[in-house]
C-alpha cells in the first residue's frame, strides 16, 4: 500500500498524453456502496458521473434519508422533519441501482454482499459508508428501550421527534440534561449546538428552565465560542460540567428517571443521552473495524487497511483530525470516486488536499464555525497554520453572516448529495 | 491589467503551467477542487455563498492569496486559504474560475 502513497511526481511525463488517455471513459466494474448517507450517496453519484460505465449499486435500507445537520432546529420546533428528508430518486434517474435492503454481511474472500432478502451481490470494489452505531449499555442502563425514555436523537428521525415532544411538553422551570459522548463521535460540535438552540427555545417559552450538559470530556469543539455565547445570550441557563468536575454519566435508570454521575444523582424532566459510538454495525460484522471500533484506512485512497478492494468513507473511517461531519463525508466521497477511477484504470492515486467546514448555530441568527485543511500523511493530517474557529471577538454581523452561510451550506450539501 | 497580475503570480511557479493541455494538472486540479463544492455551488437561487464561476481565474487567485495573507476580511476563507500552497491556488483558479473569453 505504501507504494501507492507516492504522489504524482511525474507531471512532466504525463504532460504529453492527451487527457482522454488518462481518463478512459470505458472503465467498467461492479461497485457496491453500502449506506446512503452523505458519504455513500455522494460517492455513488460521483462514480457514475466520472465513470458512466461503472455499474453502481447503492444498498440502503431506508427509502428516505433523514439528515442530521440542522435537525437540532427540528428539536426546537423551528424546522419540520420533512425539511431534513430526501429520497434517492435523483440517484436512480442517473443510472444508480438503489436497493432498499439491509446488508447483513460482506465476504471479502468471495467479494459478495449478503442482503437481508437473501440475495447475494458480487462486487469488484466495495465502498462502505455505514455511518455510526450506538454503543448500547456502555452507560449502565442505557439500551435501546431506555432510548425511548431518554432519547439520543443522534440518528435523525423518530428520535428527533421524541426529544422535541418531550421538550415541548415540559413544564416551565424544568431541567433538561444533555449527556455528551466521549471522543470520537459524529458531529463534534453537535451536542453543544443542541444545548444552545434548546436554551434559545426555553428563553422564549419556558424561561425558568435549565439545560445541564454532563460531559465525559474536559474539552469540546469551539468550546470558548460556546461558553461565551451561553453567557451573553442565555445568562445562567446553560451549565456545562466537564469530566474533571464529575460530568461523566455512569448509569441511567428509566424507571425512576434518574441520571447518575461519579458524584451526583439527577432527576431531570428531560434527558437526552448521546451514548458512545462506533462504526456502523456492518463494518464491525465484516471485520473492517479495529479494536477502537472504527475503520482504519489508507488516507490517500480511503482503502481499508485490513481488506483489499474495500474503501471506507465518512463517520465510520478513522480520519483522525478530519472530523466526522457531513461536510467531511461528502468531500471524502468525491475524492474517493476520483481515486477509484484512477485505480480501476491502472493509474496511480493522486495525493490531494481536503477541507472541512462545520457551522453551528448558537441562536437562529448567530453562527460560529470551525474549519480545517487536511493532507494524506499518517492519517488525514491537518495542514499546519490553517483552520481554526471563528474569532471570539467577531462582530454581530459576522455571526449573522455565518448563520446565513450555515443555512446555505445545508442547501448546497443536500442538493449535491440528493437533489 | 488583471491578466498581467495573474501571469506575474504564475511566473513564480516552475512545475505548473497555465495551459490546460497539461494532463497531470488536469487531474490534479479536479481532485483538489472537490472540497470547495461542499459550499460553493452554482445552481441554487438566492444563495449567499459566492458562485466561483463568476470570477475570472485571475480574480480567484488574487482573492485566495488575499485571504491567505489576511489582506481582506472573511468568515472562514482566511482559515481555509492558509492550508493551500501557491501552486494549489493556481490549480484551484484554473479549475473553478471562469474560462478565459
Amino acid at each position: 500500500m505504501t507504494s501507492r502513497r507516492r504522489i504524482l511526481g511525474g507531471i512532466a511525463a504525463a504532460a504529453l498524453l492527451p487527457s482522454k488517455q488518462l481518463y478512459p471513459s470505458d472503465v467498467s466494474a461492479k461497485i457496491i456502496v453500502i449506506g446512503g448517507g452523505f458519504a455513500g450517496a455522494t460517492v455513488a453519484r460521483f462514480l457514475k458521473r466520472y465513470a458512466p460505465r461503472l455499474q453502481v449499486t447503492l444498498v440502503e435500507p431506508n427509502p428516505i434519508f433523514t439528515a442530521c445537520p440542522f435537525s437540532n432546529l427540528v428539536i426546537t420546533g423551528q424546522r419540520n422533519l420533512s425539511q431534513q428528508q430526501f429520497s434517492y430518486r435523483f440517484l436512480e434517474a442517473e443510472g444508480i441501482t438503489v436497493l432498499h435492503e439491509r446488508a447483513m454481511g460482506i465476504n471479502t474472500e468471495t467479494r459478495q454482499v449478503a442482503l437481508q432478502n437473501r440475495d447475494t451481490l458480487t462486487y469488484d470494489k466495495i465502498v462502505a459508508a455505514p455511518g455510526i452505531s450506538l454503543q448500547w449499555n456502555a452507560i449502565q442502563g442505557y439500551d435501546q428501550s431506555a432510548s425511548q425514555v431518554f432519547p439520543h436523537a443522534w440518528l435523525a428521525g423518530p428520535q428527533t421527534m421524541l426529544l422535541r415532544q418531550q421538550i415541548m411538553d415540559m413544564r416551565d422551570g424544568g431541567l433538561i440534561i444533555i449527556g455528551a459522548p466521549p471522543n470520537p463521535f459524529r458531529c463534534p460540535p453537535g451536542p453543544y449546538e443542541r444545548a444552545s438552540l434548546v436554551a434559545n427555545y426555553l428563553t422564549k417559552y419556558k424561561p425558568k428552565s435549565k439545560v445541564l450538559i454532563l460531559d465525559p470530556k474536559d474539552n469540546f469543539s469551539k468550546k470558548s465560542l460556546f461558553l461565551d455565547a451561553w453567557k451573553t445570550l442565555y445568562g445562567g441557563m446553560v451549565e456545562w460540567v466537564g469530566a474533571s468536575d464529575g460530568g461523566n454519566i455512569v448509569e441511567v435508570r428509566t424507571a425512576t428517571k434518574t441520571i447518575k454521575t461519579d458524584f451526583d444523582t439527577f432527576q431531570p424532566d428531560v434527558a437526552n443521552i448521546i451514548p458512545p459510538q462506533s462504526a456502523g454495525t456492518i463494518a464491525q460484522q465484516s471485520g473492517f473495524a479495529d479494536a477502537s471500533g472504527w475503520c482504519p484506512i489508507d488516507p490517500l485512497t480511503f482503502e481499508s487497511n485490513i481488506h483489499n478492494d474495500v474503501h471506507i468513507l465518512g463517520d465510520a473511517a478513522i480520519a483522525n483530525a478530519m472530523p466526522k461531519s457531513a461536510f467531511s463525508a461528502n468531500a471524502q466521497a468525491k475524492v474517493c470516486a476520483l481515486q477509484l477511477k484512477q485505480i480501476l484504470s491502472n493509474q496511480e492515486p493522486i495525493s490531494t488536499t481536503l477541507a472541512n467546514t462545520c457551522y453551528s448555530l448558537v441562536a437562529p441568527d448567530y453562527g460560529i464555525s470551525i474549519a480545517g485543511v487536511y493532507r494524506p500523511g499518517k492519517y488525514l493530517d491537518p495542514v499546519p497554520g490553517a483552520g481554526g474557529i471563528s474569532p471570539r471577538d467577531a462582530k454581530e454581523n459576522t455571526r449573522k453572516l455565518e448563520a446565513r452561510y450555515a443555512r446555505d451550506w445545508f442547501r448546497a450539501i443536500t442538493s449535491q448529495t440528493f437533489g | 491589467m488583471s491578466k498581467h497580475l495573474f501571469q506575474f503570480t504564475i511566473g513564480a511557479l516552475t512545475t505548473l503551467s497555465y495551459a490546460s493541455v497539461n494532463a497531470g494538472e488536469e487531474i490534479q486540479k479536479r481532485f483538489i477542487a472537490q472540497s470547495c463544492s461542499g459550499c460553493h455551488v452554482t445552481k441554487i437561487e438566492e444563495y449567499s455563498i459566492p458562485n466561483l464561476k463568476t470570477l475570472s481565474r485571475e480574480v480567484f487567485a488574487s482573492r485566495m492569496n488575499s485571504f491567505k495573507n489576511d489582506q481582506i476580511p472573511s468568515t472562514v476563507m482566511g482559515r481555509i486559504a492558509k492550508g493551500y500552497s501557491d501552486e494549489e491556488i493556481i490549480l484551484l483558479a484554473n479549475y473553478l474560475g471562469k474560462e478565459p473569453q
